[in-house]
This record gives C-alpha cells, structure tokens and sequence, in this order.
C-alpha cells in the first residue's frame, strides 16, 4: 500500500494544514429542522405582528391554519430535498425534483383555489390588484431562503444550481403558507399571479445562488491550475 | 470513518484504494492523461475539503465518484471558458481505459477510439459500470440519475461502440 510518500506535494502540505477531526454532516431532514424552526415561528409570530386576514373565520380551521401548515410541510419537503441534493452522491434525480416542484406548487395552488371557492369570490380581474404582496411576500421568504442556501453551501452540491431551485421554491411555498394567514386577497388570479410569482422569483433567486456558487469553483480551480 | 475523525492514515488507505482506478475514471472523461493526473489530484482536494459530507454508513465510492465528476465538469467549463476546446486528432489519442468486456469487441486501438468519441455522459455510465464494476444504482448515484437511466445510458454507450466498430447484435 502507498504511505504518504506517495501523495503528492501539494496534496500532502492541504492534509497537513488541515487535519482536524469532522463531524458528518447529519440526514438532510434533521438539517432541515432549522428552516421548520423557523417556519413554525414565522407562522405563529408573524400574523399576529402584520395582523391576520380579515376572513379568516369565513374559511374555518381546516382552510387557514390547515392549510397554511399543509403549505409549510410542503415547502420543507422540498427544502429537504435541496439538502439532499447538497451531498455527493445521494443526489435527487431530475424526474423525482421535477416532480416534487410541481407538487409544491400544486399544493399552492390547491390552497388557493379551496379557499377562492370557499369565500366565493369573483375569479378577479387582470392584472391583479395587490400587487405589493409580491415583494411583501418575496422579503418575508428571505431568512427562510437564506437559512436554507447556508445549509446548502454547508455541504458540496454537485449540481449547486439544482439544490438552488429546489430550496428557493422550497422556501417560496413554504412562506406562501404563512402568507396565505396574512393576506386579505382572496380572488384567485391574485393568489395565482403574485404569490405564485413571489415562489418563482425564489426559485430564481436559488438558482442565481447555485450558479454563483459554480462560477467561484470553477474560479478556484482556474487558480490552481 | 476514522478519516473524518482526524486520522490521516485513512485518507492514505482511501488515496491508495481509489487512486489507480478514479485516474482510470478521470483519463476517460478528460481523454487526456496530464490533465487526469491533474484532476485526480484536484479531486482528493476537494475530498479532504468537503469530508465532512461523507454520511456514513453510506457507500463510499458513489460519494468519491461524484466528487471526481464534479471537479472534471468545473475543469471542462473553466477550459471553455479560456476557450481551450477539446479536439483530439486521431494520431494523439491517449491511452484511455478499455473495459474488459469491451476489449474483446476489437484490437485495443480502435476500441479506445470508439471509446473516446461517446458523449461524456454515455461514456461515463459505460466505465463505471463495465470497468469500475459498479452497480446501475451506484452509477445513478454518481450521475446524479435514477438507476433506470443509467442503466439505459450504459446500454446505449454500448450498443453505440458496438455500432461504430461493426460488432452485430451477438458480438460477432
């Protein structure tokens, strides 16, 4: 068996630089519970400091605590997924990922239209009205957003661009979920366009971090070769 | 994994378990044999790096595969990137690892010539599988795709080389 003599130079001088012990990095759903700790805060806190949508009761139990937890356990599902995706090896393959986004935002969806039917609006016009829910929406995702990219560049995405993605609509639905407590807009093409549109933008977000994170590996590796 | 828990003679037992073989994997993407030594030793680079996301009790080699394909992707962009593009003129072709059940397809030269001309994806399910002797589930893992897919990519890889070297259906 080769010993150290063997290793190359610069090989050699990066493990004696750095050798100190590691701990593995824990199953992507445990990691994940840092982002559902801060779901759970943010969807107990947050419509009691903005305030809860005025018909609230009009929907009942199951239409607005339900479903917005409905929504949060969704997008945690696809955070998880992005972690998973962050270790080498155990990748999400892109029909599974695939699926799983269409599942998030079908799970959007779904809570809109029940809701739409249940308050028994008109479908709305369009452009929507309420369009400041948009940014609204998009600034309240961004500790969840943020908490979820760290977790990522935690770890070593070998498609860094796909765990973007998947966490950015990860974080999307899941604050759709607590945004569906606060907004007062129950017409559909609001919730589909702006709140929708507020999950896509996330998503964008996520996959501008991964390419990010691409360009400063390839930059890294340029500068040693 | 002793490695992890700051043992540097695990990292020299993982260096000489996979270094003949990831070279092997590194010269069939890159289809160049400096640029292979190069790449393997970027790839227990980023190993020592990122050792923490090894997840034991996991297998190991699909963890050490993806990395290696990882790091042989980032070179390939960065080389675009300076507008280094690869050609590779028939009188240079480099020594590139034929898998054995390949090898009998015919003389070794113009195996390794099919060889190199697949698409890098295709190419690499064929070596993982035929000549690392892994799974279609570890290749998936690697690859980053079902095993179904890999299965299929290492079949067409296959059917593709038999074609470019005149080899029928029963291997005749």
């Amino acid at each position: 068996m080769s010993g150290r003599s063997s290793l190359p130079d610069g090989l050699r001088r990066a493990l004696e630089a750095d050798h100190r012990p590691v701990r593995p990095l824990r199953q992507a759903s445990v990691r994940a519970l840092w982002v559902a700790l801060w779901a759970a805060l943010a969807l107990v806190g947050l419509p009691v400091v903005i305030g809860m949508r005025a018909d609230i009761a009009s929907l009942g139990f199951a239409l607005s605590w339900g479903a917005a937890v409905f929504e949060c356990i969704a997008g945690l599902g696809l955070v998880v997924l992005a972690l998973r995706e962050a270790v080498p090896g155990s990748g999400v393959t892109p029909p599974v990922g695939s699926a799983a986004l269409a599942a998030g935002i079908a799970v959007q969806v779904l809570v809109a239209v029940l809701s739409w039917l249940q308050r028994g609006m008109p479908s709305g016009s369009f452009p929507p009205g309420g369009a400041h829910c948009f940014p609204m929406e998009s600034t309240l995702a961004l500790p969840a957003l943020a908490l979820t990219m760290v977790l990522v560049g935690l770890a070593y995405a070998v498609r860094p661009r796909w765990a973007g993605v998947l966490g950015g609509a990860g974080a999307g639905v899941l604050t759709d979920g607590v945004w569906h407590l606060i907004c007062p807009y129950a017409e559909l093409s609001h919730v589909l366009v702006w709140h929708g549109g507020a999950v896509l933008a996330l998503a964008a977000l996520g996959w501008i971090f991964g390419t990010a994170v691409e360009v400063v590996r390839r930059r890294a590796l340029s500068s040693r070769h | 994994m002793a490695y992890q828990r700051g043992d540097m003679e695990a990292f020299e037992t993982l260096w000489a378990a996979f270094r003949g073989a990831l070279t092997g994997y590194l010269r069939a993407l890159s289809r160049d044999g400096a640029v292979a030594e190069d790449l393997l030793q970027e790839t227990f680079l980023q190993l020592h790096k990122v050792r923490h996301t090894y997840q034991p009790p996991r297998p190991v080699r699909p963890w050490v595969y993806a990395i290696a394909r990882n790091v042989f992707l980032m070179h390939r962009r960065a080389a675009y990137r300076r507008g280094r593009h690869e050609t590779i003129a028939d009188d240079v072709l480099p020594e590139v690892p034929v898998p054995p059940e390949i090898e009998s397809l015919g003389d070794r030269e113009t195996v390794q010539k099919a060889l190199t001309r697949l698409p890098e994806g295709r190419r690499g399910a064929l070596v993982l599988h035929h000549m690392l002797g892994m799974s279609f589930k570890e290749v998936g893992a690697v690859l980053g795709i079902s095993e179904g897919a890999a299965k299929v990519r290492a079949h067409r890889a296959l059917a593709e080389l038999r074609e470019a070297m005149g080899v029928t259906g029963d291997g005749s």
